[in-house]
Order: C-alpha cells, then sequence, then structure tokens
C-alpha cells in the first residue's frame, strides 16, 4: 500500500476528492494538471485550492500575479500538507498528449477525469499493460460515471464478512477500449432492462468531448444535440425514443455537462477510492468495469459494460 | 441577498446550472446546524461551503488532537489543542468565494448543556444535520429536533457500511430512538492515550505500541511523540522506542534486551508517573498505578508464557509473565527473518505483543477482565479504524438529502409540511455491492415505531422487583441511563415525589431518593402503578407501566448472580451501555446482550454486538432485498470502531 502511487490525470472537483482520501490513507499522488491555473477551476469545487487565490472577479487572470501557471503548481503545496508523511508530491514532466507509456507504466493506478477519450484509451493501454489500474471518472450535474480497467490479469480474494477466500481472476474482463466502443444498446443486463441513465450521458459526453476537443456547454447544446442524435442514429438506433436522448433532456446535459456538484463528487470520490483500496490491496470484490452514481435518488451501482 | 443569475459566483455556477436560481436561492438563505466537527462535521462542512450554504453554526466539544492529523481534512499541525469547530469554521470560510457574504458560526460545548442548545435554539433552524460518534448525543438533538419541530439528518459509519437517514415530526417517519440504539462504540483517541477503562481500550493502544515499535514510520503510531521540535514537551519514552528501533535494525541482541527492559519501564511506570503528576486523573474515576517495580525484577527470572510446555492460548497471564513475554518479543524481533511493519492478529509475534502489554496496561489502570491470548486476538480481529471514504460518502448523501428537505421547503413554503416522506430516503453504503450491483441501496424513510415512547407518546412497560429498588437507583440507572432523560420531573397520580433542573426545588425532594418504591408518597410504586415522567428541557413525556417482578430467567452470559437489580424495560432487557467483552473469547455471540431476530424471510437470528449498521435488514426500494449473504457479511463484519 504504502509503494503505491496513484498520476492523476486532470484534478477536478471528482478527483480532488479521491485524491483527498487516498492521500489521507497514505497513498502517494502524482499530478498531471498543465491546465492554466486559475482559469481552469474558477467553476470547480475543489476544496483543495483555496478560493481566495483563484481570482474570481476580473475573470481572467494575470499571470504576472500568479504564484503558481498550472493547477498542478497550485495543488502541489496542499497535497504535501495533506499529508506530510508521504514527502513532496511530483508533478509530471509532460502535458496529457506527451505522457509516454513507459512513464505511465511506472503507476499502480492512474485516475483521469474530463480526458479526451483517445488520451484515455491509450493511457488505459500502456497502464494496464504495466499491471496498473486505469479509472476514468466525472460528475455532471448530479450524475457521475466511472469506467474503469482492471487489466485482464487482475487477481482479488473476495471476502465474506471478515474472511478472505482464495484468490480469483474477474469472472469477465472487457479492456477500456472495448467498453468505450460498446454500443449504448447494449449497455444492459437482467437488473438494467435499458441503458443505466448516468451511462448513456456519460457516454454522450465522452463521444462529444472527442469529437470537438472540449466538452458541451449551454452554449453548445444545439451542436451537441445534433452529434448526439446522429451518433445514436448510427450506432444504437433502437435507443432513439429513450427520453434520455430527447432534444429536451440533451440540452439540458450540455447545460449541466461541466457542472461539479460538490456533494456529488464526495459520494462518488468516496466510492471509487474504496474501489482504487480494493484494487491496490487484491481484498474484496471490485467494481467491474463501470461505478455510476445517480444523485437525485441517491443510488449508486457497479455495472458490467458487455459488448456481447 | 437575493442573488440574481448574472451576479452568481462561479464557484456556485455549477450549483445553479443543476439545481436552479430558486434552490440556489433557498441554500444560500437558509440556516442549518450542524452537531459535530469530527470525521463526518468536517466533510458536512466542506460541502456546505461549496455548495453556498452562508449561514451554518457548528457545535462541537473537542479539542485537535495531533492524531487527528492524518484522517481530518481540516486540520493542520498548527491547530492542534484548538477546538474543532472554530478551526472546521475558519477553514470552510477560506473556501468560499466571499467570505464576507457568510457566517460559518462555532460553538465550542457540549450539545447536551441545556441552557445553551435548546428547543428555543433549534427552532431558529431550518434544519439539522447530525455528525455525532455517541448514541446519548444523538438521542438529544433527535429529542430537541422533533421538539422544534426542525427535519434532522442522521448519518452513522462503521468501518466501510454507513447509513443515511432523515427524521422528522411531521412526516409520520421513524425517529432516531425508534430503532434499536448501538450500544456506544466509537472512542476517542484521548480514551485510548490517557483514560483507558476497558479491555478494548488497551488493546487498541497495544496495536498503536506494535506500530510505534515496527512500523515503517514511526510517526505514523497514535503513540508517536515528536521530541524534535523546536519546542517539543520531553517524551518519557521515545528514546527508549527509538534505542530499540535502531538497535533491532543492527540486529545488536544485547542492546535489545537492554532497550526493551528500558520500553517497559518507561511505558509502564515513567509515563503513568508522568501523568499522574501532571493531576491527570485528578477528576477520574480511576487512578492509575505505576507498574510495581517487583514485577519487573521478577520478569527477568521469569519464563515467558508461550515458552512453557504447557502453555494453552487461553491461559491468563500474571502481570510478571506479560513482562517476561514481552520482552521475550523485542528480543525475538531482533533476530527473526522478517516482522511485519504492521499488525496482524494471525501473526504470532505480533499478537504474543499486544496480549502482553494489553494486559500491563489494564493491570496498570486496573481494567478488567485481563485476556487471554485467544480473547485478546478475538477483540484485536474486530477493532476495525475509522475508513476516511465512507465519511465522506456518508456525508456528501446527507447534505444530497438536505437538498431534498430544502426543496421540500421551498415547495411547500414550511419546514417539511409533513412530507418529507415523499422527498427524502433512508440510504445503505456498502463495501461489497448487492447482488444486483447496488453499493448505495436508498429506500422510502421507515414509519414511526407505535411503541416509541419518544415520537409516539407510548406507555413503557417496566418489570422489576420494586422491593429492592430506591427512587434514587430508578432515577440513575433506569430513567437518566436507559431513557435518556436529563431533568425529570416523576409525578405519582398527579403528585410530584422527584424534580430537577433549572426553577426545580430539588432539596424538597430529595427526602424521597432513598426510600424503596413501594414507600414512595402517594400509595408508593407498585405492582399496576403508572409513573409520569417529565423532562421539559426535552419536551418530552412518558408513562411507565411497573410490573412487580421477582423471578427472572438467566442467560447464559449474566455473569451476575445478584437479582437485585434485575429488570425488563420495553419487553426486552436494554444493551449494555458499555461494550462488555466476555474473556471466553466467543467474541460474535458475546459482545452485548441483544438477541434480535432478522425481521424478513431468513432464519438467521443475529446477536448483535453494535449495530451502528444497526437497521434491521431491510428490503431496499424496487431493487429486490438485499440478499443474505449481503445481510451477513454487514451484520458480522464490525464491532469497535475507533475514530
Ligand atoms: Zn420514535
Amino acid at each position: 500500500m504504502s509503494q503505491a502511487k496513484v498520476l492523476y490525470i486532470h484534478v477536478t472537483g471528482l478527483s480532488a476528492e479521491i485524491l483527498k482520501n487516498l492521500v489521507l490513507a497514505g497513498i502517494r499522488a502524482v499530478l498531471c494538471d498543465p491546465r492554466p491555473y486559475p482559469d481552469a477551476v474558477v467553476a470547480s469545487p475543489n476544496f483543495l485550492l483555496p478560493c481566495a487565490d483563484r481570482n474570481f472577479t476580473d475573470g481572467q487572470s494575470n499571470p504576472k500575479k500568479q504564484k503558481y501557471l498550472t493547477v498542478a503548481e497550485a495543488m502541489q503545496p496542499v497535497v504535501e500538507e495533506l499529508n506530510p508523511l508521504l514527502g513532496s508530491c511530483e508533478i509530471s514532466p509532460t502535458s496529457v498528449d506527451e505522457l509516454s507509456d513507459k512513464y505511465v507504466s511506472q503507476f499502480s493506478i492512474v485516475i483521469a477525469s474530463q480526458l479526451p477519450k483517445t488520451d484515455a484509451r491509450r493511457i488505459a493501454k500502456a497502464t494496464t499493460n504495466a499491471g496498473g489500474k486505469f479509472f476514468l471518472a466525472d460528475t455532471f450535474g448530479m450524475m457521475g460515471a466511472c469506467a474503469l480497467d482492471l487489466g485482464s490479469k487482475h487477481i482479488y480474494r473476495p471476502e465474506i464478512g471478515k474472511t478472505l477466500l482464495d484468490p480469483t481472476p474477474l469472472r469477465r474482463y472487457i479492456s477500456l477500449d472495448e467498453v468505450l466502443d460498446c454500443p449504448l444498446d447494449h449497455a444492459t443486463n437482467r437488473f438494467h432492462k435499458t441503458p443505466p441513465p448516468a451511462w448513456v450521458q456519460y457516454r454522450c459526453l465522452l463521444e462529444y468531448g472527442d469529437k470537438n476537443k472540449s466538452w458541451p456547454s449551454e452554449l453548445s447544446a444545439e451542436v451537441f444535440f445534433e452529434q448526439t442524435r446522429s451518433w445514436i442514429k448510427e450506432t444504437a438506433p433502437s435507443l432513439l425514443e429513450n427520453e434520455l436522448l430527447s432534444e429536451t433532456s440533451l440540452r439540458a446535459l450540455a447545460k449541466v455537462a461541466t457542472s461539479e456538484v460538490a456533494p456529488v463528487c464526495s459520494v462518488l470520490g468516496g466510492i471509487i477510492g474504496n474501489e482504487v483500496i480494493k484494487a491496490i490491496s487484491g481484498k474484496g470484490e471490485p467494481a467491474n468495469n463501470a461505478v455510476l452514481f445517480d444523485g437525485t435518488t441517491c443510488k449508486a451501482w457497479g455495472f458490467l459494460v458487455d459488448p456481447l | 441577498m437575493t442573488t440574481a443569475s448574472s451576479s452568481v459566483p462561479h464557484l456556485l455556477s455549477g450549483m445553479e446550472a443543476t439545481l436552479g436560481t430558486n434552490m440556489l436561492t433557498k441554500i444560500q438563505s437558509s440556516k442549518i446546524l450542524l452537531v459535530g466537527a469530527g470525521g463526518i462535521g468536517c466533510e458536512l462542512l466542506k460541502n456546505l461551503a461549496l455548495t453556498g450554504f452562508r449561514h451554518v453554526q457548528v457545535i462541537d466539544l473537542d479539542t485537535i488532537d495531533v492524531s487527528n492529523l492524518n484522517r481530518q481534512l481540516l486540520f493542520r499541525s498548527q491547530h492542534v489543542g484548538m477546538p474543532k469547530c472554530t478551526v472546521a469554521c475558519q477553514v470552510a470560510t477560506q473556501m468560499v468565494q466571499d467570505p464576507s457574504l457568510v457566517s460559518y458560526t462555532a460553538h465550542h460545548g457540549n450539545v447536551c448543556d441545556n441552557d445553551t442548545f435548546n428547543v428555543q435554539f433549534v427552532q431558529q433552524f431550518d434544519l439539522t444535520l447530525n455528525a455525532l460518534d455517541n448514541v446519548v448525543a444523538r438521542r438529544r438533538v433527535n429529542r430537541l429536533c422533533l421538539a422544534a419541530g426542525v427535519p434532522l439528518i442522521e448519518a452513522g459509519t462503521t468501518g466501510y457500511l454507513g447509513q443515511v437517514n432523515v427524521i422528522d415530526k411531521e412526516s409520520d417517519v421513524a425517529c432516531y430512538e425508534c430503532q434499536t440504539q448501538e450500544t456506544q462504540k466509537v472512542y476517542p483517541i484521548c480514551t485510548i492515550r490517557s483514560t483507558p477503562s476497558m479491555p478494548v481500550h488497551t488493546i487498541v493502544w497495544a496495536k498503536e505500541l506494535y506500530k510505534l515499535l515496527f512500523g515503517d514510520k514511526v510517526e505514523e503510531s497514535m503513540l508517536f511523540e515528536d521530541t524534535t521540535a523546536p519546542d517539543a514537551e520531553p517524551s518519557t519514552y521515545m528514546s527508549a522506542v527509538l534505542s530499540f528501533r535502531r538497535a533491532r535494525a543492527a540486529r545488536d541482541s544485547d542492546v535489545v534486551r537492554t532497550a526493551a527492559g528500558e520500553v517497559v519501564t518507561k511505558l509502564f511506570v515513567d509515563e503513568i508517573q508522568k501523568q499522574l503528576d501532571m493531576g491527570r486523573y485528578k477528576t477520574a474515576r480511576k487512578t492509575p498505578a505505576v507498574l510495581p517495580t517487583s514485577v519487573i525484577v521478577d520478569a527477568t527470572t521469569t519464563v515467558p508464557p508461550t515458552a512453557k510446555p504447557s502453555y494453552r492460548t487461553t491461559d491468563l497471564w500474571t502481570p510478571t509473565e506479560c513482562v517476561a513475554e514481552f520482552i521475550a518479543c523485542l528480543e525475538n524481533a531482533a533476530t527473526a527473518a522478517t516482522v511485519l511493519p504492521s499488525f496482524d492478529k494471525d501473526d504470532t509475534l505480533a499478537m504474543r505483543l499486544v496480549t502482553a502489554s494489553s494486559n500491563l496496561r489494564s493491570f496498570v489502570f486496573e481494567i478488567e477482565p485481563l485476556q487471554s491470548f485467544y480473547s485478546a486476538k478475538g477483540i484485536a480481529g474486530n477493532i476495525i479504524p475509522a475508513i476516511a471514504t465512507t465519511n465522506a460518502i456518508a456525508a456528501g448523501l446527507q447534505i444530497l438529502q438536505a437538498f431534498q428537505v430544502l426543496r421540500a421547503q421551498l415547495e411547500t413554503g414550511t419546514k417539511s409540511a409533513g412530507k418529507l416522506g415523499e422527498y427524502c430516503s433512508y440510504i445503505n453504503c456498502l463495501r461489497n455491492s448487492t447482488r444486483n450491483g447496488l453499493f448505495l441501496t436508498a429506500s422510502n424513510l421507515e414509519k414511526p415505531n407505535p411503541r416509541c415512547f419518544v415520537c409516539r407518546n407510548a406507555t413503557v412497560p417496566l418489570a422489576l422487583n420494586v422491593n429492592n429498588w430506591t427512587l434514587q437507583d430508578l432515577l440513575q440507572k433506569l430513567i437518566k441511563k436507559d431513557l435518556g432523560f436529563e431533568e425529570p420531573t416523576i409525578t405519582l397520580d398527579g403528585d410530584i415525589v422527584w424534580e430537577e433542573g433549572s426553577d426545580a426545588d430539588s432539596e424538597a425532594f430529595a427526602v424521597n431518593l432513598p426510600k424503596l418504591l413501594p414507600q414512595l408518597p402517594c400509595g408508593g410504586i407498585q405492582h399496576g402503578t403508572v409513573l409520569r415522567i417529565e423532562d421539559f428541557s426535552q419536551d418530552l413525556t412518558v408513562d411507565v407501566a411497573v410490573t412487580h417482578q421477582t423471578v427472572w430467567e438467566r442467560g447464559d452470559e449474566e455473569d451476575d448472580d445478584d437479582d437485585t437489580y434485575q429488570y425488563v424495560l420495553k419487553g426486552s432487557k436494554p444493551t449494555a451501555s458499555a461494550l462488555h467483552v466476555p474473556s471466553n473469547g466467543a467474541l460474535n455471540n458475546g459482545v452485548g446482550t441483544k438477541v434480535e431476530e432478522a425481521e424478513d424471510d431468513d432464519d438467521i437470528v443475529v446477536v448483535m454486538a453494535a449495530d451502528a449498521k444497526g437497521k434491521r435488514n431491510r428490503e431496499t426500494n424496487g431493487d429486490g432485498p438485499v440478499n443474505k449473504r449481503q445481510k451477513m457479511s454487514i451484520l458480522e463484519a464490525d464491532v469497535i470502531e475507533i475514530s
């Protein structure tokens, strides 16, 4: 546990929660977030970055006045302060798209937020090939989702009460690549006859993010709606009548796509924190291969996205 | 005060886009009472600040201890010694965009203090959030909120398990006391470090001692004392500990032997003497006594108990044997190929050390019963640390439920309009998901228990031998301890036989205290008497119907042969208020005394140890019942939690 290192790609309100949980549990953090500070985090409920320093009033920062240029630099001292026993907190030397496979291979866990799908696929592959685990997680309004890849060789010891059973592999392993390619209308199981709303919404956002290199907003709601409808028509036409994919719902989703609500981050960040600890310790049955949360109903569940 | 859309601060723009301007305005204008500023409390306050709440008052009694730093997100080393609530409010204020708009007020005090925190005080709030770790305070806040008509959001966590519940007088939902209550099981760190009173306290301490001696990082132990800082207090035992660690690393057995003896003397003689000299136990119920020198001297010629041919794991060790065993452990550790850096109950060396040192500490503090290797292992295996992630999840869920309560208030224009059952859910948080994959289950709030004397004014049946009890006994053992009255007024047939509290004339009634129940005025308390107990501080009235009973069935675990104070309340004997750990090591069957039957399909009869996970097995809402295996793991998992 004390040897494990976690790489955080983009520190959002959600990943700040995961980071807090894991750093307090004694797990070292390395940061990769070259986004400009404070502009990139102005609306983020990242409690580790003191609001007073974020220069809200004029809406834009003056680089000369800023002590830190990137989000990672601003986070570094607060992470060190959060658990001084862990020593200094590293910052990754390169930007996200230059993160090499070799660099990524040193981490037990990689946690990414607001990351384009293409980068996610590449980094997930590099991480799991080296025996690490990859988590892609975001919240949007009252919803949140996480897709995770524990690697094909992951084994764990199931728990019954306090008893640990013998090591066993995942019942079914599906790589992040396949998870993100799985047609939406296949994302069902016996408990979810239609695809879970949080997963539907997350996929829509990821698809849009990949095409447009940014997440949708109220301003781009029109484009988001059109692109999403045509993507659904192509890949999962049976869902065209699904209420979640109606114009009203998609416009509403665009509006909250980058809205992070602190308690939603807090709950999902806690659940993912537990899953990371399970992944590192190999104790307890892990979620495979998605964790979904609906902050309105307050339900969270693990879900297997399975193309078959 | 109003928030026009354009002037919404950036930090809250996500909140506004998600919940709408009206809800954000409602949030900004609501007055929130937060009780507790520990693990869950800090998480709550952080979330309140980040979601736009401007008016929050926090009640907490504790000050920040060094050992809180690693676990509680708002506290740093410079805060040690300061009240938790004060620091939490300061730090949370810095999280908001415009501190001048918020007022986060700290009340460093006990929520049970009726002069300050009474029904009138609670009435000023729109909503109360509980972040407490003990039954007494929870019961208190439950009653205050019911009396004041203020919705209450409760949360409890035990290890990886947690639950969140919403309580509201008007909404026809269960109150905190409608359910069986957990026994106290969260122990503050100062209890472990300075004022142990139960075997479990000394075993937790011994595990920390193991960490101090063998951990990769000595400073991670709760017992670590930093002597290198410029203004550091001198430590009695750290230099002995460090010289042992150095000698072990160097595999120098002679120095290890000397250092091991030093560690014993420093921990069980010098440190205790230091605490005594500091006057720490002046007001304590029990005063420790240093380990007699003869015990340590005799140990040099004593065979460690586990080295005896006749040794059995159920043996109890004498203090001298404990010293010999402890020193043998340290010596063995110096020559062993590997020593685990963290405690594991299945590691023999670790358990020998923990058994020996916990018993020595119990001896010094006169804590009974002493534990065998076997029973200590049972206890040690049931100790689970507070898990920060569970606190984060529970607090997040409380805030999401708070949004629901505020939405109900916004839509009905009242504090609840009796409709919270439609807006809110009871949520269970699990480590391993249910059969259908749920990590969080949400179900309808429970209906009140018709037999609840707190929210349903139910009459409480009480069976006891009236000829053995005095009014004083009844008052202390039963009315205050079990029923949670603080300032009871007792009337028999309309006449007062006892009253206390502000404006009460206790002295006039003191003459009744030593009287046996039948000898009280107004005919006394006899078979069939109904006495009325009122507590104006909690706005609570209860009728107690007395049955005279002289013959009792005896459970196997009763170690008290005396029937004098036997009684049955509410149809079943209440759980001992302190966790009783039996010396026979039968942990899962012996802790606590309450037997509860699972209420639905399955025929599991579970002997509840302490039930924070307590809510009995529940149907989940529309997602099918929690499966049996899940139930078992919920109920078996945890006994004791250290925060
Ligand atoms: Zn009740």
